[in-house]
């Protein structure tokens, strides 16, 4: 069992050194790796690793592309968390459940950076603002689930938008962010439950919303117990990617089309290559 | 001269939410279909010389050194040029002509067919080859050129291993990287500087003694050109630094002056 293990350090390993070469794709299909690894090892193992390793991977692909200012900064302030990640999952003295906290300070350090720089200077903390919205969006998301049963509808998708420019410009608590990726790990299934097409597919989605809803809607926030459900679902979602692979119905929705750039722009360019042109022509 | 650079940020100011992939296929798009037409079609093409000038300037160059040979050999790419350039932009002179609904349009002599002209597939179709192939080369030019110069924009800049403890354990540390590195991102010379590493000298004998040090690759080769960069991009960081110095508390303020008095550019000069 310990070589097995040590497969999972390995993936982690490789997650790492991608982290630190910038190559965020790769990074993205390691921490799927990892989580498809840990299914094939069934119970007892935590998921928890890989499924913070994927949303660094995203989070940073984000500020890359938009360019960042701070990028450099966000890289090197994120980079003790991630061998943090490491750390606590290799310590067999931890308890699994530490690495929530981990993945708290790691959204917390990394939300500055994932703001413009106008959010930046207009918005602080807000703590019980963002416990009253996700509140709000999980009994909105009670009442509206029949609709997951609908060809066209978008409601995990809206809920996840919601939460994650709430959790951005306002911050949040560790139950929180434990809800945001109960909620993101089941929109992975859901995905291949809308590809997948019948009814009864879609009607899969309930007994694991169920769990997520009561789960979250105790009075104290249970981690085991959040930890065990997100494990489940993120190993049923590696069992659809064996039986699918990649599925493109939702991403396809969500990439922004394409646009006209702004006239005073096309002006700019146009006299900037006007010029190069009549100098290599006079 | 207005830059790519400067053309991402507008656009990224006009669509917060594009992802990087988008802009670079919006800007190349744009450029290639709508921009460059334009500039050709409008475009003030000056006379080259007449052909008996420029038998005479034949004569000369084969009895001319090396120098005149190279000079007509120039000259001669350039009426080339010219003439390609009036031929297209008598070709897109006729299109707009014969435009009926505000979109380019091409017959392509062979029948009555038209295509638009931002067609993806216009240019393998048409029958005359000619009219769009310097445009068709134009773009098959820029292209690779666009999206290495959209990438290179984003400058590239490594915090060294030394300072990255620092960062996380020390907030005003941390807030006066994040002003350096910001500072260095919008500085005008940002596109003549190829990578930027941020490290640290320590003495061991004395902990307290501490530098912090910008090295920045130009990618000028001119001396004089390197000074200039130099000089400005660390007077432009130091003055960012200075002026935040204004928001923080006394006890903030004292720490980053240390860190300021302590910030050292340093750049490889080339030979003189």
């Amino acid at each position: 069992m310990s070589e097995l293990i040590d497969v999972l350090s390995q993936d982690i390993e490789a997650i790492l050194a991608a982290f630190n070469e910038e190559n965020y794709g790769l990074m993205n299909i390691l921490s799927n790796r990892f989580m498809a690894n840990a299914t094939f090892l069934k119970n007892g193992v935590n998921f928890l690793p890989g499924f913070i390793y994927k949303d660094i991977s995203q989070n940073f692909r984000r500020i890359k592309n938009l360019r960042t200012d701070t990028f450099a900064t966000a890289k090197a302030d994120c980079r003790p968390i991630l061998e943090k990640i490491k750390d606590y999952y290799l310590d067999s003295e931890r308890e699994p459940t530490d690495l929530w906290f981990v993945y708290l300070e790691y959204y917390i350090t990394v939300r500055e950076h994932l703001l413009s720089d106008i959010e930046r200077k207009a918005y602080g903390t807000n703590l019980d603002y963002t416990r009253f919205t996700f509140t709000w969006l999980l009994e909105f998301l009670n009442e509206s689930k029949d609709l997951l049963l609908h060809d066209k509808n978008r409601l995990l998708n809206g809920i996840l938008n919601e939460m994650d420019r709430t959790l951005r410009c306002h911050s949040g608590r560790l139950e929180e962010i434990v809800s945001f990726s109960l909620l993101r790990a089941l929109t992975h299934i859901y995905t291949y439950q809308i590809f997948e097409g019948s009814i009864d597919e879609r009607k899969k989605i309930f007994p694991l919303l169920d769990d997520v809803i009561s789960v979250l809607s105790e009075d104290k926030i249970n981690l085991n117990k959040c930890l065990e459900i997100l494990s489940n679902i993120l190993s049923e979602w590696r069992k659809y990617y064996m039986r699918y692979m990649e599925v493109k119905i939702m991403r396809e929705i969500s990439i922004e089309k394409g646009f006209e750039l702004p006239e005073d722009v096309k002006e700019k360019i146009s006299e900037s290559i006007s010029k190069t042109l009549g100098e290599e022509i006079e | 001269m207005y830059n790519i650079k400067d053309a991402i940020e507008d656009i990224q100011k006009a669509n917060p939410n594009a992802d990087m992939k988008t802009i670079e296929e919006a800007l190349i798009n744009t450029i290639q279909n709508e921009i460059l037409p334009n500039i050709l079609i409008n475009i003030a093409l000056p006379k080259g010389p007449s052909p008996g000038q420029l038998k005479i300037l034949e004569f000369r160059s084969r009895r001319g050194g090396i120098r005149v040979k190279e000079r007509f050999e120039k000259l001669q790419k350039n009426i080339n040029l010219l003439k390609n350039l009036e031929y297209v932009k008598a070709k897109l002179e006729y299109i707009k002509y014969i435009n009926s609904s505000q979109e380019y349009y091409f017959y392509n002599g062979s029948g009555n067919q038209f295509y638009t002209f931002a067609h993806p597939d216009f240019i393998g179709k048409t029958d005359y080859g000619d009219p769009f192939a310097l445009l068709d080369e134009t773009r098959e030019y820029m292209r690779p050129r666009l999206i290495s110069e959209i990438s290179k924009s984003f400058l590239k800049i490594d915090i060294m291993e030394s300072i990255i403890g620092k960062i996380k354990e020390e907030p005003v540390f941390k807030s006066f990287i994040k002003i350096v590195e910001t500072s260095l991102r919008r500085t005008k010379y940002e596109y003549e500087i190829s990578n930027i590493n941020i490290n640290e000298l320590r003495d061991y004998e004395i902990p307290s003694w501490s530098k912090i040090i910008i090295n920045l690759t130009s990618k000028t080769d001119d001396f004089d050109e390197s000074i200039t960069i130099w000089d400005s991009i660390q007077k432009h960081v130091r003055d960012d630094l200075i002026s935040k110095t204004k928001e923080l508390s006394e006890d903030e303020k004292e720490l980053f002056n240390i860190y300021l008095k302590n910030l050292y550019f340093h750049m490889e000069l080339p030979e003189e």
